[in-house]
């Protein structure tokens, strides 16, 4: 059996892993969430939900809930979704179409582009006292049709912030024709950091994926360590099939797997064009919400073929393993039993996750 | 089905929300406060078929309900307001 090929662009090593305490301390998600998840960008959406002016969905980015709108003047901005009066969310549904959007508190409105329409409880001359109350907006940035948003005004452009990453991407013309598709959550019982740490190695791949590894060439699985991302995969064996579907003629002939900082993946699977993407939301330090989100030809899921639906499946298979493994670690890490794991060569991918852990908690 | 419109203006609070989504059915006063275009708020007026899914988005968007649907005209004998 052939572990992992790692290149590895960190230059630093560690014999054992970063603390547990860092998995199960209540205060350190704080920081993580005032020192990384406030400062990173977080993937949001996709284009295709918010084709038609006025269309608009809702999310929530370390904590805070925000708004992205297609204005009537049909460009695409992104707003804390809070009301400037007595900062009440302003937006409650996850998605829809506006022309105007209000506060139900005390009725105030606002355009499309953010602008206060209307104040009721400041007329005559109060009026003039609000007329700066708009929406305050929040950075937002569109590459490769997938929408982020980054509440810290001072962070690098996107597209610096993951060196060739959006280059890599691009070469997948597919991309370009993809739309939202599904979208499901799933709540685990682990630190979102135990999920990353999951992802980024295959070494358990032999262990509890045994599906993924009959279907992928596990003797050629490469991991590459980049600059703020890293990436995985590698061909599909010759005559290997998901359900019906004959891999040897699909569209992708290989999976890779990206990583962004802190908690996003992104994955493109063999078989017809398609991506997701995996977001990872704490809940708190020992409960997170995993986001799932399909991204195939199709916008909804009653319409996809049965080829995509059998990718799904597949798709679906892995993560279900996973799930049990990281909760599992969870409770371990909980234990007294040891204070920190060890790394093997080809776990590099954690080693610059831990880095960068370390490094933005001042660790 | 025929829709009639008119705007109860002692509960309208003037907070603008209903000529944007419906600009050809209800216009401000200069004191903000809303009325319906057509009949200078009396509702007798039946709504053009092509406004009535704006007048649907404006009468769910009034945070007051200040804004009155009716199938008859305002002021018949049969008038129930929605």
């Amino acid at each position: 059996m052939a572990y992992n090929k790692v290149q590895n662009a960190t230059t630093r090593t560690f014999e054992r892993t970063m603390p547990y305490r860092l998995f199960t301390d209540p205060k350190v998600l704080d920081k993580e969430m005032e020192l990384i998840f406030s400062k990173t960008w977080q993937l949001v959406g996709h284009v295709s939900q918010v084709e038609k002016k006025g269309a608009f969905f809702t999310a929530d980015v370390a904590d805070n809930p925000i708004i992205v709108i297609r204005g009537t003047d049909e460009v695409l901005r992104a707003f804390y979704n809070v009301c400037p009066h007595r900062a009440t969310k302003l937006e409650k549904s996850g998605q829809g179409k506006k022309k105007i959007l209000q506060c139900m508190y005390h009725g105030w409105t606002f355009k499309t582009d953010g602008s206060l329409n209307k104040a009721p409880n400041f007329r005559g001359e109060d009026e003039a006292c609000v007329q700066d109350a708009c929406l305050r907006p929040v950075r937002m940035e569109v590459l490769e049709s997938l929408i982020f948003v980054n509440l810290d005004d001072d962070a690098k452009p996107l597209a610096e912030s993951y060196g060739d990453f959006f280059d890599r991407l691009a070469k997948f013309d597919f991309l370009k024709d993809l739309q939202f598709t599904h979208r499901k959550t799933r709540h685990i019982k682990a630190n979102w950091k135990a999920f990353v740490e999951n992802y980024l190695e295959c070494d358990h791949c032999h262990v509890a994926h045994p599906s993924f590894i009959d279907t992928l060439n596990m003797d050629d699985y490469q991991i590459i360590t980049c600059e703020n991302y890293s990436v995985q995969g590698s061909m599909v064996k010759p005559d290997k099939q998901y359900g019906e579907v004959n891999l040897d003629e699909a569209e992708m002939q290989g999976g890779s797997f990206y990583w962004l900082w802190p908690n996003l993946m992104l994955t493109i699977y063999p078989g017809p064009a398609n991506l997701a993407s995996i977001q990872l939301v704490p809940i708190d330090h020992e409960n997170t919400e995993i986001v799932y989100t399909y991204y195939f030809r199709e916008d909804s899921l009653d319409k996809i073929s049965p080829e995509e639906k059998d990718l799904m499946t597949f798709a679906e298979q892995v993560r279900h393993e996973d799930i049990e493994l990281v909760e599992l670690e969870q409770i371990g890490f909980r234990s007294r039993a040891f204070e920190k794991g060890r790394y093997s060569q080809s776990e590099q991918a954690i080693v610059q996750f831990h880095e960068m852990i370390l490094e933005a908690l001042n660790e | 089905m025929a829709k009639y419109t008119m705007v109860v203006r002692s509960t309208c609070i003037a907070c603008g929300a209903c000529n944007p989504v419906a600009p050809e059915l209800f216009e401000y006063t200069a004191d903000g406060l809303s009325y319906a275009l057509l009949d200078d708020n009396q509702g007798i007026t039946e709504v053009p078929e092509d406004l009535v899914e704006d007048l649907e988005d404006a009468y769910e968007g009034c945070p007051t309900n200040s804004i009155k649907v009716s199938d008859q005209p305002f002021g018949c004998p049969k008038f129930e307001a929605s």
